[in-house]
């Protein structure tokens, strides 16, 4: 039994279907800061996972976790710290595992970018001391690792700005959230560790990321990002490298792209720092009226497209604020009313317009606008017949002379056209000094729709003068 | 001889009236109204007249089909239909008001500051917020389904002619105290919801 042992394949099989282990582990060496780990660490964990496997798998998890089996698969060296074993496992099997848990990817720090930069620029320094000849391994060497370098860095960046906006709008989430529960006000302290963790990550990681990726910047140790590249770019050009520099071009591009993003989220983080917890309170309320309001209208995009307008009852009722305030004007107006001033106001309308087809017979014919233009006596026929006919019309007392007098000679004159006719009346009817009528214009603006077409219109109301009144 | 004394005879007829074409117009009554001249908020008459007299209005108004309602807390009066019925429309304006303020609030939120400082005459909207509103298509496109074709510009003239913000200057406006209780109903609402949440969430894991 003891010198039965698992492939490569198997071993790694194991620990990928029991990856909680090995998160455990890494998760405990990043908090050490150590790349090894005690044998009894790793002892502790299998124990564990063994606790709640079930009988079969009990033993293939004991033996692929075994030290021997670890140690000959290729996965891990031993060295003895101060007389502990210590395990130092393979670094591309802990990088695999990381990308299985984003809670155990490496962060940006600042070191690490530092790092990540002088290994760039020792790189680039290379390259052009090989004189960029492609006969020169050394040269082909460091442009390779140049650019596995500048891929790794790129998957660095790209693949922590999404983390990084995630866990700060998680961490912005849960602030906002305790300090929008906190009965009482928070005190400093309390106010102080909360926004704690998200300036931390701001000053650990939000800024150095933004400093690495900045082209402006000047650094005090040499070239920053922005440059080292360029200058790499324009030597592989000199010596007719084509695609290497474009390469190194593209690289730069993407690097650009995700300075913005991250600018963003530094804004935000900044934003949300500076306000007070009643700001954050009202932020959060302001948000979630928001949402509701996002809802309606996506249900305006999506299930109903032939409605435009948002449904508001549930929303307006949730608060209740304002429901059933009037949206109608008071009093409505209805066009007839039960008592005598009403009745008189029919009375003298429809009397106008029974004088209007007491004398149908004289009612005119207007000549049409194509034989008026032939003619010139033509036109003033036209404006002679309308004046004789309005001159006989008796104007009643209205609220709207413009629509009384639209509709009385639209229903008996012959070719009577609104936009121009409709005009000439009205000023025949302003103009004529001895009607017993007061014509006044109110700032109010109307409508006529007529065969197609709209008149806007000032609002003329007429009232009728008594007969006292006009002997005076 | 009858001396029978109604509620109409200690009303001026032209304040009622002018307080009923307010109220009719779907305004909102604050107390206090901004006066552009004086650069400060003066005393509003048909807010006195109705206050006044409120239990004589309040009946007058109830017997036209009509609730005057006072808010005591922001000190308003509004007046709203009775029967709600089968009526679309009877929260419509409502419904308005509402999109507006939130758009305001949540745009001052959002820019990181406190919401006390929308009715302060000192600070309230300025152009450069209104701007950055009309800008943002998100807003727009909202008050474009609230019924404000022309869009934020409209719905501020909206607000402004009931009485949900006061009109300070050239393109400068303050909310109202009726503009302002919506906010906080709001923030209130949303404080009391989210507390429920978490106690459920404690209930539950204390049952577990």
């Amino acid at each position: 039994m003891s010198d039965k042992r698992f492939g490569t394949i198997e071993t790694i099989q194991v620990i990928f279907q029991h990856p909680d282990t090995f998160f455990d582990l890494i998760q405990i060496m990043d908090e050490r800061k150590e790349l090894s780990i005690p044998e009894h660490d790793l002892l502790y964990r299998v124990e564990k996972a063994i606790r709640t496997a079930a009988p079969k798998e009990k033993k293939r998890i004991h033996l692929a976790f075994r030290t021997e089996n670890l140690a000959g698969s290729g996965l891990m060296s031993i060295d003895k710290k101060a007389g502990v074993p210590h395990l130092y496992f393979d670094d591309s099997l802990i990088q695999l595992i990381r990308i299985c848990d984003r809670s155990l990817r490496q962060d940006l720090t600042n070191a690490k970018l530092k790092a990540r930069l002088s290994s760039l620029r020792e790189l680039k320094r290379q390259i052009i001391e090989s004189n960029l000849n492609s006969d020169n391994d050394d040269f082909l060497e460091a442009c390779q690792a140049m650019s596995g370098e500048l891929n790794s860095v790129i998957r660095l960046i790209h693949g922590n700005i999404r983390d990084l906006e995630l866990d700060v709008s998680k961490r912005m989430e849960d602030i906002s959230g305790a300090m929008a529960l906190a009965d009482e006000k928070l005190s400093v302290t309390q106010h102080y560790n909360l926004l704690g963790q998200i300036t931390s990550i701001h000053q650990r990681h939000i800024l150095p990321t933004l400093e690495f990726l900045n082209p402006s910047i000047k650094l005090r140790d040499g070239e920053n990002l922005h440059e080292t590249l360029e200058a790499l770019g324009q030597a592989y050009r000199s010596h007719a490298h084509y695609e290497l520099a474009d390469q190194v071009d593209r690289s730069l591009i993407s690097l650009n792209e995700t300075y913005k993003p991250i600018q963003t989220i530094a804004k935000r983080v900044q934003d949300f720092v500076a306000k007070n917890q009643r700001a954050l309170r009202q932020h959060n309320a302001m948000e979630e009226g928001f949402e509701e309001l996002r809802n309606l209208i996506t249900e305006t995009q999506t299930s109903h497209l032939n409605r435009i307008q948002m449904h508001g009852d549930e929303f307006v009722e949730k608060t209740g604020f304002m429901s059933g305030l009037i949206s109608r004007n008071y009093p409505s107006v209805l066009p007839l009313y039960d008592d005598p001033s009403s009745i008189r106001l029919l009375d003298s309308d429809l009397e106008a317009r029974m004088e209007d087809a007491g004398r149908v017979n004289e009612a005119p014919e207007l000549p049409t606008f194509t034989s008026e233009r032939n003619d010139n006596g033509q036109e003033r026929d036209r404006g002679k017949l309308l004046y004789d006919w309005v001159k006989g019309m008796t104007i009643p007392e209205t609220n709207d002379l413009m629509r009384h007098l639209h509709e009385r000679l639209h229903a008996f004159v012959g070719g009577y056209e609104s936009m121009v006719d409709l005009m000439e009346a009205m000023s025949f009817v302003m103009n004529d000094k001895r009607r017993p009528i007061n014509v006044r214009v109110i700032n109010r603006f109307k409508t006529i729709e007529d065969d197609g077409r709209h008149m806007i219109y000032r609002l003329r109301r007429v009232s009728t003068i008594s007969k006292e009144e006009n002997h005076v | 001889m009858f001396d029978q004394r109604t509620g109409f005879d200690s009303v001026d007829p032209e304040r009622s009236a002018e307080a009923f074409r307010e109220l009719a117009a779907g305004k909102v009554i604050t107390r206090e109204k901004f006066d552009q001249i004086h650069n400060d908020l003066v005393e509003n008459p048909s807010y006195t007249t109705l206050f006044r007299s409120h239990e004589h209005f309040r009946r007058m108004y109830q017997h036209l089909g009509y609730e005057l309602v006072f808010n005591d807390k922001r000190h308003f009066f509004f007046m709203r239909e009775l029967s709600q019925g089968d009526d679309k429309d009877y929260n419509r304006n409502a419904f308005k008001v509402q999109v507006a303020l939130l758009i305001i609030g949540r745009y001052f939120a959002q820019s990181g500051r406190d919401l006390q400082y929308l009715e302060s005459v000192a600070v309230g909207l300025r152009e450069d917020d209104i701007q950055a509103i009309i800008k943002d298509d998100e807003y727009t496109m909202m008050l474009r389904s609230a019924e404000f074709k022309e869009g934020f510009e409209a719905a501020l003239i909206f607000l402004r002619n009931r009485g949900f913000v006061f009109e300070t200057g050239v393109n400068r406006y303050i909310l109202s105290p009726a503009g302002m209780h919506f906010l906080e109903v709001r923030t209130e609402g949303y404080q009391a919801s989210s507390r429920e949440e978490a106690e459920a969430i404690k209930g539950a894991s204390d049952s577990e």
